[in-house]
């Protein structure tokens, strides 16, 4: 395959959801909306219910509640919204009988899934992104809230490539079990919860900590966090936990291949389920 | 009609069984979801206390259902429609929105089995009984008129997205409001707004639910609360009544466009 028909793959996905956000504006709002919604409605909770004192007390560190759950939210929706699309494609193709050609399709469904799923994630986390563009610059000033902003999106760009293996894999399992929802949906709270998206995951049991070191999410979360901290931020610790994502998207990425192959032959032998 | 009704309960009924999987998926997603609420709160809290925890816990689980019923009665329709079963059952003579009814068995499962769970890992660790509660018939008053409005709540959202081509979830994120209201406190509210708090649909049931949990504060709250309890639930089969026989002129007139609806 050349790299010609890759790029023809992107622009088509690009294509398909500059169009679909074109028809449907009011779903395009609730892409705006709904992040801001978690956001409010976890701090609103929190106040109601705490303080901000007992956060930082808690926490163990100078850190703006706000900031800490923007950067939350907007790395746990980005993350959500990459595994909820490759897995319920599998899904929602099923339903419309359409599997069948994406299979029977020249190109791999590791890369039919990869490919066309990248326009649509950058898309929905730049957005999920800008909207919060406002509040922070209100709260950190131009300059600051620029470069909390431009880790945000160096967070959700790095934090992308482990987490589509990791989505295909899960992907190619629906391929071959007979179910009419995504049964792995449990999987992305769980995975929340482990990462630490809500409760940092060094106050988590040890066990649990073990988990959240070998899941993506984590580390994405912690380099999104860097600009919750009060201050400026660790560039080495920025380096450092870059480079562990980029380890890790090897990984998983390598073994999502493996496991999509595996389940395309199981499907086709025994016919996909319809 | 009483055929119907069996038929959908019945197939539902099956269905459950069927989709196992799909039932734990949706049980297990939940009971995580409002984990993640509550122990986001908790971090908020120097000492978690048990009052505290077990109000929570009870607010949560009721904002859950009407989003599970959001979910599992509004989604549905997009299933519904990419398997063409819309058309199919027009022709039939039967409103698709009827089926919808029977989705109540499903959402209603998924949450007996969510707060169970969730009740169990709050007792093991915060050590707090979540049935520790004052009245447990108001409680269960609560959520049964909850579930009667959520019902027709998901049908309204189905029978919005079929008329007007948006997908449920933009009428789904409408509920995050709800939340808010069921934290006010009513009683600490100045006449006439405290009456309004409590005469809102959901917000009227989970008024009687927080009575059940920590006691009567105010009796003519209460007791409107329990009258609009009702008087939404029907007000809400109304409504869909109305939409539902229009939508469903305009589909057979006009015809239903199932491409490009979601």
């Amino acid at each position: 395959m050349t790299k010609k028909n890759y790029k023809a793959l992107f622009r088509a996905g690009l294509y398909l959801n500059y169009t679909f956000y074109k028809n449907l504006r009011l779903e395009f709002l609730t892409f705006i909306i709904s992040p801001y919604l978690f956001w409010g409605m976890i701090l609103a909770l929190g106040y109601i219910f705490g303080s901000s004192q007992a956060f930082s007390k808690k926490v163990g560190a100078q850190v703006d509640p706000v900031m800490f759950y923007t950067a939350s939210v907007v790395i746990a929706s980005s993350s959500m919204n990459i595994m909820y699309q490759i897995t319920g494609s599998v899904i929602f193709m099923r339903w419309s009988g359409t599997l069948s050609y994406h299979i029977l399709s020249p190109y791999r469904m590791s890369t039919l899934f990869i490919i066309l799923h990248i326009p649509r994630y950058l898309l929905r986390s730049t957005i999920s992104i800008l909207s919060f563009v406002p509040p922070i610059i209100f709260m950190e000033g131009l300059y600051d809230g620029i470069t909390k902003i431009a880790i945000l999106f160096l967070a959700m760009i790095v934090g992308m490539l482990p987490l589509l293996g990791f989505s295909v894999i899960l992907a190619s399992i629906l391929l071959i079990i007979r179910e009419q929802t995504n049964v792995f949906n449990w999987l992305s709270p769980l995975i929340l919860i482990f990462s630490g998206a809500y409760y940092p995951a060094y106050l988590l049991p040890k066990w649990a900590q073990f988990i959240s070191k070998i899941l993506p999410t984590t580390y994405t979360l912690e380099l999104a966090r860097t600009c919750s901290i009060i201050g400026s931020p660790n560039i080495n610790q920025i380096v450092f936990m870059i480079a562990l994502l980029l380890g890790i998207t090897c990984l998983y990425n390598g073994a999502s291949f493996l496991f999509v192959g595996k389940a395309e032959k199981i499907a086709t032998k025994h016919g996909v389920f319809e | 009609m009483k055929k119907i009704f069996k038929a959908v309960i019945w197939l539902h009924f099956l269905r459950l069984f069927r989709y196992k999987w799909s039932l734990i998926n949706q049980a297990l997603g939940t009971f995580l979801w409002i984990i993640i609420y509550i122990i986001g709160t908790s971090l908020f809290m120097i000492k978690e206390e048990e009052k505290i925890l077990i109000q929570l816990f009870w607010i949560i689980t009721a904002w859950q259902y009407i989003r599970i019923s959001a979910r599992l009665i509004g989604n549905w329709i997009d299933f519904f429609t990419a398997i063409g079963m819309i058309e199919e059952h027009l022709l039939r003579n039967i409103s698709p929105f009827t089926i919808l009814s029977g989705r109540v068995i499903t959402s209603t499962s998924v949450t007996v089995i969510t707060t169970a769970l969730t009740g169990l890992i709050i007792k093991t660790v915060f050590d707090v009984n979540i049935l520790n509660i004052y009245n447990p018939f108001l409680l269960i008053l609560g959520f049964f008129t909850l579930i009667i409005q959520c019902i027709y709540y998901g049908k309204i959202l189905s029978i919005l997205s079929l008329g007007t081509s948006i997908s449920y979830s933009f009428w789904g994120y409408l509920n995050f409001s709800s939340l808010a209201l069921f934290v006010i406190p009513p009683e600490k509210l100045m006449f006439p707004l405290n009456i309004l708090i409590v005469s809102l649909p959901f917000t009227s049931s989970v008024y009687l639910l927080k009575n059940g949990i920590n006691g009567i504060n105010s009796f003519t709250l209460l007791t409107m609360s329990l009258l609009f309890s009702f008087i939404n639930g029907i007000l809400l089969k109304i409504i869909e009544n109305i939409l539902a026989k229009k939508v469903l002129k305009n589909i057979l007139k006009n015809g239903y466009r199932g491409i490009g609806y979601m």
